[in-house]
């Protein structure tokens, strides 16, 4: 089990605090369970670019970063990896 | 030999039959890997027909089509105008209590349906309740995993498209009937029908395939559903001029990115789509500099395209000739046209719905049906070729819609706000009542504030519409006062509502509240709710909270927009 301070964890809390859709886990698919749309996908990008100080670019749009929430958190943690080196420190 | 020459001259099918004699192996459909010619989309949809007749379905009878967008979908829409009837498009992806009512309303009716969708099938048959339905005409074998409700057991018939007899049954009816119902959002509660006859359809399609030059070399977009009206440009303007429709799989539309792919991919000439749509292409900027080399035009309809996102669009693609269209389902695919002439600058007004189209007048009139002064802002309304004869089943709202001026002219009060400029252009300036457009649907808040009252657990709601600046659309936001000690929270209340309403009327923010703000004559002061919205919007990011009183349900939501929008501008070079 993940903590809640994971990003697994704060991600699930923004979609179910935020968006108001609840995954049962962190492996459902989003899409393919139709608990996100294309407008949800809108919203989710605008809030883990704030939570996350992130930049979700158009080359990071692919499905295959956003189908569970397990994936989203990957994809989170990837690109705050990627921004240390500039020495660019995201939220916590 | 001329169709015409065969009866029913001016009948949709028949335009779309001609194309299939002139050249039945100009493929006619794609779907992603699926293609079909127009000689064999002709054959499976005289199959269908043939079918349809066979149990008895004629001019002036209804077929609901419950049939994911596919190649099968055309065949269905082809099939049913060929049998006489006319289709009444259901979205399969709208829960079956709201279906069960549209075939409830459309009864005697009967249905033609795709295995896929053999629990929804079910579910409405049992909502729509005994002698609703007539009949069951499967696109293929009966689902095994098929079972009637107890209470209604229509008679139940698979259909082979693929072989059997394809000569097509006798021509029937004229291009005075019905082609069409479409099911909108409806202020009581309950879905309104807007029917529409193919004389209707013809003179929208004339004219746009005209105007727009489409031909046998187009490749055209199937981008809405097909119980959105401007499916029937897509569907009849391609087929009715030998052009090629590529419907755009749902799984395109999920990210601004996959849209731009199938873009790319397919070469289309022409795209008709929704602002919704090209925003977040804009915002998430997914096009390239002279990006889709193949699109000579992009078209919208349906929502105001904000003017920074124009820009974008007309920088990236110089060579394509940007127009949008303008037109509620009653009046038929849309009245009235602007063609961009040149890049909208920095604070630009939005683009102008334009002029009618030929046959179709556009008019702001005062509450005797008198004209206003140009300049004057007031209630836009639409007379001519594209008016529907009146809501299916629904004299009351059709005489309040629908009245004939003194001259004995009908006129649709489209409840647009509008202006016509000294030129004699139109000017779109709101609506003067509760119904919304969200991502490019039209919305009647009051449905869902029906929906929401019917929620237990609540001992108030109430549901209004917020827009910022345009770019994040118009959201649909709803509040309530939980019932002491039952204190149910915005997911689940969302879950629930998702199974009684379509998944974009469902609301996208929540507010909780000690007590619903009242009017002083104490009415529900959906204005006071709209500003805890928009005050929540306006706050800068990760502080306070839109409800001052309470916890609010969705802070992240609220606050969060502000900065969305910011960044948006920036993108988009505003």
């Amino acid at each position: 089990m993940r903590g809640d301070d994971s990003v697994a964890g704060r991600v699930a809390a923004l979609m179910r605090d935020s968006m108001f859709v609840d995954p049962p886990d962190d492996t459902t698919d989003i899409v393919a369970s139709g608990l996100i749309d294309s407008m949800g996908f809108m919203r989710l990008f605008a809030l883990l670019e704030d939570e996350f100080g992130i930049e979700v670019r158009s080359a990071d749009l692919r499905l295959d970063h956003f189908r569970t929430i397990e994936r989203i958190a990957g994809f989170v943690r990837d690109k705050r990896a990627a921004r240390q080196p500039a020495g660019d420190h995201a939220a916590t | 030999m001329s169709w015409g020459d065969r009866g029913g001259r001016g009948r949709l099918e028949l335009l779309v039959s001609a194309q299939a004699e002139r050249d039945p192996g100009a493929r006619a459909v794609v779907d992603g890997a699926a293609e079909c010619g127009y000689g064999e989309l002709e054959n499976r949809a005289n199959r269908l027909a043939r079918a349809l007749v066979d149990q008895g379905v004629g001019p002036g009878d209804r077929v609901c089509l419950m049939v994911p967008k596919s190649v099968s979908a055309i065949v269905a829409v082809l099939g049913v105008l060929k049998s006489g009837a006319c289709y009444v498009p259901m979205d399969t992806a709208s829960p079956a209590r709201r279906l069960g009512r549209v075939l409830r309303r459309c009864g005697p009716c009967w249905v033609v349906a795709d295995p896929g969708v053999s629990g929804l099938v079910a579910g409405c048959l049992d909502e729509a309740g005994p002698s609703s339905v007539r009949g069951v005409l499967w696109l293929g074998p009966v689902p095994e995993d098929f079972t009637a409700p107890a209470a209604v057991r229509p008679p139940v018939v698979p259909v082979g498209l693929d072989d059997g007899p394809a000569e097509p049954p006798p021509v029937r009816g004229d291009a005075g009937d019905l082609a069409y119902i479409m099911f909108t959002s409806g202020s009581t509660g309950e879905p309104k029908g807007v029917p529409v006859t193919h004389a209707s359809v013809r003179h929208f399609t004339s004219w746009a395939n005209t105007r727009f030059g489409l031909g046998p070399g187009d490749r055209v977009s199937g981008h809405a559903p097909l119980h959105f009206d401007i499916s029937v440009w897509d569907v009849f303007g391609a087929l009715t001029s030998g052009a090629r429709l590529y419907l755009v799989p749902p799984h395109a539309n999920l990210l601004p990115s996959l849209t731009a792919d199938f873009l790319r991919r397919t070469g289309l000439t022409q795209w008709f789509s929704v602002p919704s749509v090209l925003v977040q292409m804009a915002r998430r900027d997914v096009v390239a500099y002279g990006d889709f080399p193949d699109l000579r035009r992009l078209i919208w309809v349906g929502e105001v395209f904000p003017a920074a996102a124009v820009r974008y669009w007309m920088e990236r693609l110089p060579h394509v000739e940007l127009t949008n269209v303008y037109g509620p389902t009653e009046t038929t695919i849309a009245s009235s046209h602007h063609t961009l002439t040149s890049v909208p600058g920095p604070g630009a007004p939005p683009v102008p719905i334009g002029r009618a189209i030929p046959g179709e007048r556009l008019a702001v009139l005062g509450a005797d049906l008198a004209p206003l002064a140009p300049g004057v802002v007031g209630d836009l309304h639409i007379a001519g070729a594209g008016l529907s004869p009146g809501y299916w089943r629904d004299p009351a709202a059709t005489a309040a819609a629908f009245r004939e001026a003194p001259g004995g002219e009908r006129w649709y009060r489209t409840g647009d706000l509008a202006a016509m400029d000294a030129e004699g252009v139109f000017h779109f300036h709101g609506r003067a009542d509760r119904q919304v457009k969200a991502r490019g649907h039209r919305v009647e808040l009051d449905e869902i504030a029906v929906a929401l009252g019917r929620v237990r657990g609540l001992s108030a709601g109430a549901v209004v519409a917020v827009s910022g600046d345009g770019f994040e659309g118009t959201e649909i936001c709803a509040a309530y006062v939980p019932v002491p000690g039952g204190g149910r929270g915005p997911a689940e209340l969302r879950a629930e509502l998702a199974g009684t309403l379509p998944p974009y009327m469902v609301p996208t923010r929540w507010l909780v509240l000690d007590s619903m703000p009242m009017t002083p004559n104490g009415k529900t002061d959906h204005r006071a709710i709209e500003h805890r919205f928009l005050d929540a919007t306006r706050r800068p990011s990760g502080h306070g909270s839109p409800d001052a009183d309470r916890r609010p349900a969705g802070p992240g939501s609220a606050d969060r927009c502000a900065d969305t929008r910011g960044s948006l501008e920036r993108e988009v070079g505003a």
